[in-house]
């Protein structure tokens, strides 16, 4: 139903997508649109730990170390894919450039710094791999040109079906150059769902073709927060957009309908997280309710250098409303299946900050690979994986310098993740998720030193290094990869479920065609169908997805490099 | 024999022809326009 005013339920990039499409597609005004949210920094995060150590996730967890900086999570773009996210990014200036929209900012850095990997992956003894060497055999080619083959109308075929599921027959698979790059490029887990492998490699196809080198992702020029949602927050607060925070929405209002089938939003209850204190808001027949159902940064903690983050079991804000909803209606999909299974989904990230480069020239070293946008993984030195299998231990990206604002000429910021944090360290005998900031500087400084090739091994600077370490922020997320777990096409409520007048779905939680999840794209399409939906404006205007998966050429050299 | 061999020819290029639209139409490869998958999200009124 058209309306004229929306309540967002969460501040991230799917719902300021949306609000940008009202303004400028739908002519609403800014100040009918009024944001409700935990806080500043939700998935596309980065800014000084100092500025969210009293966010609402953090608080309860007071750090000593608050020096330095902390992102997350980060992420990488693809213009040819995220068509959606750059036509976004063009409707705003830039919040660092002048003169430059944020599409226009990231080109302009991408193109003078353009990513090719060198070291993609790392394993001691032989160093870095040729990892162009997918190294697949027949069985796994059969079974991934299935996926490739399967067309949307029956992916459905794959409902409930893990990643672990669809290669039971093929363990060879999960050892092989391709899965190392995969799974740690896009942060899947063998108990990730295969119906969204299978819109990776459709949506992904043409990046499959180059994927040892990632020359296909392209970068923003700072970390995410300062280069795509700042743009986006400063761009609507001058329209007159309302962004309220410290406020947890736990109660939808329903409308009481005989059948039950009839959703509208009619008031919502929620928390100010500042005074405890609860508000009670109505929602009236001209406003829609745009609501963000699930954040994988719900939950998540930090450590720091002498501390290790700790686990936090809430369930999730977003999450738990989203709960609250499928009570109420059968077609709002299943929270339990993302959160409510952390072993499918839980991984650590780390954001070391250093007052010199002496870090940065070792790692430098020992790629070949200059300083920004490559992504570089080191496998096990034994079996460490339920099959007995090698495995990637630790993943580490070294952004341009530099990656914040705020940052010294002489800091250095990196980031690194362990996918499984339950696993042992290799130099610190403690599982990563136990870890400090220091045990896992040691950890990454002892994966380095498994690879060095000399003549000088960085282990014997490690005194040094660990000197140079301002701080290093563990960060634990038990959601960081739920939008993957395994799924049946139903668990994901659609943007606009059946039966809904005035109630949207965004985000990374959501049922929509074609689109893989993990994407600024995948959020940014749904804020627009959601607003293209309220304003009245026709789907057949929504930005054209370009299909590479139906491109013949682009499947000949698939197939080409499934023999490399 | 030329002829033998043209004709060969042919029916094995008809036969790659046809079994490769078979399989681009198993793949969907001809439905480039996705635009109906949307109209569901349309606005009613």
């Amino acid at each position: 139903m058209r309306k004229n005013k929306a309540v967002m339920i969460g501040a991230g990039l799917a719902n300021m997508a949306a609000a940008v499409y009202l303004i400028q597609e739908g002519h609403w005004s800014g100040d009918a649109i009024t944001f409700y949210a935990l806080d500043q920094h939700g998935s596309n995060d980065g800014d000084t730990t100092d500025a969210v150590t009293d966010e609402y996730w953090n608080k309860n967890h007071p750090m000593e170390n608050t020096k330095g900086y902390v992102a997350r999570g980060g992420r990488m773009l693809n213009y040819r894919t995220y068509v959606d996210l750059m036509d976004l990014l063009d409707r705003i200036p830039s919040a660092t450039e002048k003169g430059m929209t944020a599409a226009e900012d990231t080109r302009d850095f991408d193109a003078k710094h353009r990513t090719f990997d060198k070291a993609r992956l790392l394993e001691g003894s032989r160093g870095i791999l040729e990892s162009g060497k997918l190294g697949f055999n027949n069985t796994d080619r059969l079974l991934l040109t299935k996926l490739i083959m399967m067309p949307d109308s029956q992916e459905t075929v794959l409902d409930n079906v893990t990643i672990a599921d669809y290669f039971q027959d093929d363990p060879h698979f999960f050892e092989t150059n391709f899965w190392f790059m995969w799974e740690t490029t896009f942060a899947f887990r063998t108990k990730s769902s295969a119906q969204e492998l299978r819109r990776y490699m459709h949506q992904m196809i043409y990046e499959f073709t180059q994927i040892e080198h990632l020359v296909g992702v392209n970068r923003t020029r700072y970390n995410q927060y300062e280069s795509i949602m700042l743009p986006l927050i400063n761009y609507l607060k001058e329209q007159g957009c309302q962004l309220i925070l410290n406020r947890r929405v736990t109660d939808f209002i329903f409308k009481e309908t005989p059948m039950n089938d009839e959703i509208t939003v009619t008031g919502l209850k929620m928390t100010n997280t500042e005074t405890n204190e609860v508000e009670n808001i109505k929602i009236d027949n001209d406003t829609a309710v745009i609501f963000t159902n699930g954040s994988i940064t719900d939950s998540a903690t930090l450590g720091d250098y002498d501390h290790a983050a700790p686990e936090n079991m809430d369930y999730g804000a977003a999450s738990s409303l989203w709960k609250q909803a499928t009570n109420h209606f059968y077609n709002l999909g299943n929270p339990d299946k993302f959160f409510a299974d952390r072993d499918a989904s839980e991984w650590v990230s780390f954001t070391l900050t250093t007052k010199n480069h002496l870090l940065l020239n070792e790692i430098t070293r020992i790629t070949n690979q200059l300083p920004g946008n490559a992504l570089n993984s080191f496998i096990s030195t034994e079996p460490i994986t339920p099959l007995n299998q090698k495995d990637v231990n630790m993943s580490i990206v070294v952004h341009h310098q530099p990656h914040f604002t705020s940052q010294k000429p002489n800091e250095t910021v990196l980031w690194g993740y362990f996918l499984y944090p339950r696993r042992h360290g290799e130099f610190v005998d403690k599982p990563y998720i136990e870890m400090t900031g220091k045990d896992m500087a040691l950890e990454l400084i002892g994966q380095l030193s498994k690879v060095d090739p000399g003549p000088i091994n960085i282990k014997d600077r490690q005194t040094e290094i660990l000197d140079s370490i301002i701080n290093n922020i563990p960060v634990y997320m038990p959601y960081a990869s739920a939008l993957f777990n395994n799924r049946a096409k139903t668990d994901r409520p659609e943007v606009i479920p059946d039966h809904s007048t005035n109630l949207a779905f965004t985000g990374e939680f959501v049922e929509q065609p074609y689109q893989m999840i993990f994407t600024e794209q995948s959020a940014v399409r749904s804020g627009e169908i959601a607003a293209y939906h309220f304003a009245g404006i026709p789907m057949n205007r929504l930005v054209k997805t370009p299909r590479y998966d139906k491109d013949i050429k682009t499947l000949i050299r698939a197939t080409k490099k499934m023999f490399d | 024999m030329k002829k033998v061999f043209g004709i060969s020819i042919l029916l094995l290029g008809g036969a790659t022809l046809i079994s490769s639209c078979c399989l681009a139409k198993k793949m969907d490869l001809f439905k480039t326009d996705d635009s109906a998958d949307y109209a569901k999200f349309d606005t009613a009124n």
